[in-house]
C-alpha cells in the first residue's frame, strides 16, 4: 500500500533502516553466540556462568576469571525474603501474577537494588584503582565480623586464582563482590547491575515459587505496621 | 511503623489524604483529577483538571511505530495485552524519554526561575543560564519542524481562555532563547513540565504525571497489537535481521579437545 505525498507523515516521509541489527546471536537454525556454536562448542565445554560472561562481555573468560565469576555469582545469590526485591516477588506470586509478572517484578526490583549498590561503590572503586592505593573510605568497609568472615571466605576461595587487592582492605561484602567482578572485566554499571540481578534471581524465584497464589490469609499484611495520619484537607472547590 | 497519609480501609469507605473516597471524591472529581490527587495528596481545581485532560489528549500519540509504542506492539505479538502495556510503561522510566525527562525539564525551569531571581530577569540572564547547561531538557523534535502536540495544547489553552501561569510565561521566553541559540524547538515534555509546575506539581511529582499522560497511547497499541497481525512481529523473517557480530570461531577448550 502506498500513500500520496501529502498523506505522508514524519515516519513515512523518511528512509529508515530495513534490518534489525543482531550483534550477539546469529539468526537462523544453528545459532552462534558471538561466533561460538552453542550446541557443539559452548554446551560441551563451558558452564552456564561462562555463557553469561560471554553474553555480557562478548568474549569467553580466561580460566581464572571463569572460576572467579562463578564464585561471585554463588556468593551474590542468597537474598532472604526480608529484602524488598524478594518480598516483592513473593507478593506478585501471592497476587496471582503469571510467571512473566513474577519474573519481571523480581528482575525489576533486584536491578533497582543492585543499581543502588553499584552506584555507591563503582565510581569509588574505579577512582581508587586509578590512583593506586590508599585506605578504603569507611562507607566501603565491612561493618561487622559476619561481613568480614564472608569476605574472608571469598578471598580464600579465590586464593591462587585471581588477585583482587581490595579484598585485603577490609571491604564490605558488596564492595568485595563488585571488586571481583571489576577484576573480571565487568566495569560498567550496566554490566555490574546485570550480573548482580542475574545472580539473585534464583533467590527471588525460590521464595515466589513456594508461595501459594491467593493465600492471603497467611500473609502478614500489617508487617511492618502502617499508621494512617490524615492531613488537613486543603479546601479546594470540587465539581 | 510506617506513618502514611495515603489512606486506610474503613468499613464502607476509604480514607485518602484526609478525604473519604466515596463521600468526597466519587462523582466529584475526574479520573485525571483523581490521579493528580493520588500523586500529590492535593486536589486540583476543576478548571485545572480540565487543563490536565487537555494535556493528556494533546500528548496522545496513536502511532504504533514510535519507539515505546513499538515496544508495546512487539510484546503484544506474544499474545497478551497486559504484559505489552506494562513493557511500555517500564520504558517510560528512562533518561531519554518519558516521565523522568519531564521531571528534569521541570527542575530546569525551577532552576531558571531561581537564577533569574538571583541575577536579573532579562533575556541576557536566560542566555547565560542556557550557556551554562550542557544538557537542555524538553527540547528537540525528531523528524519534523515543530512538536504538533505543543501547538495543539496551546490551542486548547486559547479555547478555554486560560491565562498562562508564571512558569508557562517563563518557559515561553526560555524556549525562544534556546531556539535562537541552538535552533531547537520545545517538545511536549518541555511544555508538560511548564504546565504541571503551574498546576502546582513539584518536579518529583511530574514524572508519574507525564507517565500517566502516555497510558492511552500504550493501551491502544497493547490491546490492538494482540489482534493486528502479531505473527509478523513475533519473529522477524531472517532477511529482516542483519548479523554484525564476530565470525564463526571455535572456543579455546574445543580447540584443545580437537588437538
Amino acid at each position: 500500500m502506498t500513500l500520496a505525498d501529502d498523506d505522508l507523515g514524519p515516519i513515512d516521509s523518511r528512509q529508515w533502516p530495513k534490518e534489525l541489527v543482531a550483534r550477539a546471536t546469529s539468526p537462523g537454525p544453528r545459532p552462534r553466540l558471538f561466533g561460538y556454536d552453542v550446541e557443539r562448542d559452548l554446551a560441551a565445554f563451558y558452564r552456564f556462568s561462562d555463557l553469561i560472561f560471554l553474553s555480557l562481555i562478548g568474549e569467553l573468560p580466561e580460566e581464572a576469571c571463569s572460576r572467579a565469576f562463578e564464585l561471585t555469582l554463588c556468593f551474590a545469590a542468597p537474598l532472604s525474603v526480608a529484602h524488598a526485591s524478594v518480598h516483592a516477588a513473593v507478593l506478585s506470586r501471592l497476587c496471582g501474577a503469571r510467571p512473566g509478572g513474577v519474573f519481571s517484578t523480581a528482575g525489576l526490583t533486584l536491578a533497582e537494588q543492585a543499581s543502588t549498590t553499584v552506584a555507591s561503590i563503582n565510581e569509588l572503586l574505579a577512582a581508587r584503582e586509578s590512583s593506586g592505593s590508599g585506605p578504603l573510605p569507611s562507607e566501603l568497609r565491612a561493618s561487622d565480623d559476619a561481613e568480614r568472615a564472608s569476605v574472608a571466605s571469598l578471598a580464600q576461595l579465590l586464593a591462587g586464582i585471581l588477585d583482587v587487592p581490595v579484598l585485603r582492605d577490609d571491604p564490605s561484602r558488596d564492595v568485595a563482590l563488585v571488586a571481583v567482578l571489576r577484576a573480571c572485566g565487568f566495569t560498567s554499571a550496566f554490566h555490574l547491575v546485570s550480573v548482580l540481578t542475574l545472580a539473585r534471581l534464583p533467590s527471588a524465584l525460590a521464595e515466589a515459587s513456594r508461595t501459594k497464589p491467593g493465600d492471603f490469609a497467611t500473609y502478614p499484611i500489617d508487617t511492618p505496621h502502617f499508621e494512617y495520619v490524615a492531613p488537613v484537607p486543603d479546601g479546594t472547590p470540587v465539581r | 511503623m510506617i506513618r502514611t497519609k495515603v489512606g486506610r480501609a474503613g468499613f464502607g469507605d476509604y480514607d485518602h489524604f484526609g478525604l473519604r473516597v466515596f463521600r468526597d471524591l466519587a462523582g466529584r472529581t475526574s479520573y485525571l483529577g483523581l490521579i493528580a490527587f493520588a500523586i500529590t495528596g492535593r486536589r486540583l481545581h476543576p478548571e485545572d483538571e480540565d487543563l490536565l485532560d487537555d494535556l493528556a489528549v494533546s500528548s496522545h500519540v496513536p502511532e504504533p511505530r514510535v519507539w515505546p509504542m513499538k515496544l508495546a506492539r512487539v510484546a503484544a505479538s506474544l499474545g497478551r495485552s497486559m504484559p505489552a502495556f506494562l513493557c511500555g510503561c517500564v520504558v517510560l522510566d528512562s533518561d531519554v524519554l518519558g516521565g523522568r525527562v519531564a521531571e528534569d525539564a521541570a527542575a530546569m525551569l525551577v532552576a531558571l526561575r531561581e537564577h533569574l531571581s538571583a541575577v536579573a530577569d532579562d533575556d541576557a540572564s536566560i542566555l547565560a543560564f542556557v550557556d551554562g547547561h550542557k544538557r537542555l531538557v524538553g527540547f528537540g523534535v525528531p523528524f519534523r519542524p515543530i512538536d504538533e502536540r505543543v501547538a495543539a495544547f496551546r490551542a486548547c489553552l486559547e479555547r478555554r481562555g486560560r491565562q498562562p501561569g508564571p512558569y508557562w510565561l517563563l518557559a515561553e521566553r526560555f524556549w525562544r532563547v534556546v531556539k535562537e541559540r541552538h535552533g531547537v524547538e520545545v517538545n511536549i515534555i518541555g511544555a508538560a513540565s511548564a504546565i504541571c509546575l503551574d498546576l502546582g506539581f513539584r518536579p518529583r511529582e511530574i514524572a508519574p504525571v507525564a507517565a500517566m499522560l502516555l497510558q492511552p497511547t500504550l493501551l491502544a497499541n497493547a490491546v490492538a497489537g494482540v489482534v493486528e497481525s502479531p505473527e509478523e512481529l513475533r519473529c522477524l523473517p531472517v532477511d529482516a535481521v542483519r548479523y554484525v557480530g564476530p565470525a564463526p570461531r571455535q572456543s579455546p577448550r574445543k580447540l584443545i579437545a580437537n588437538e
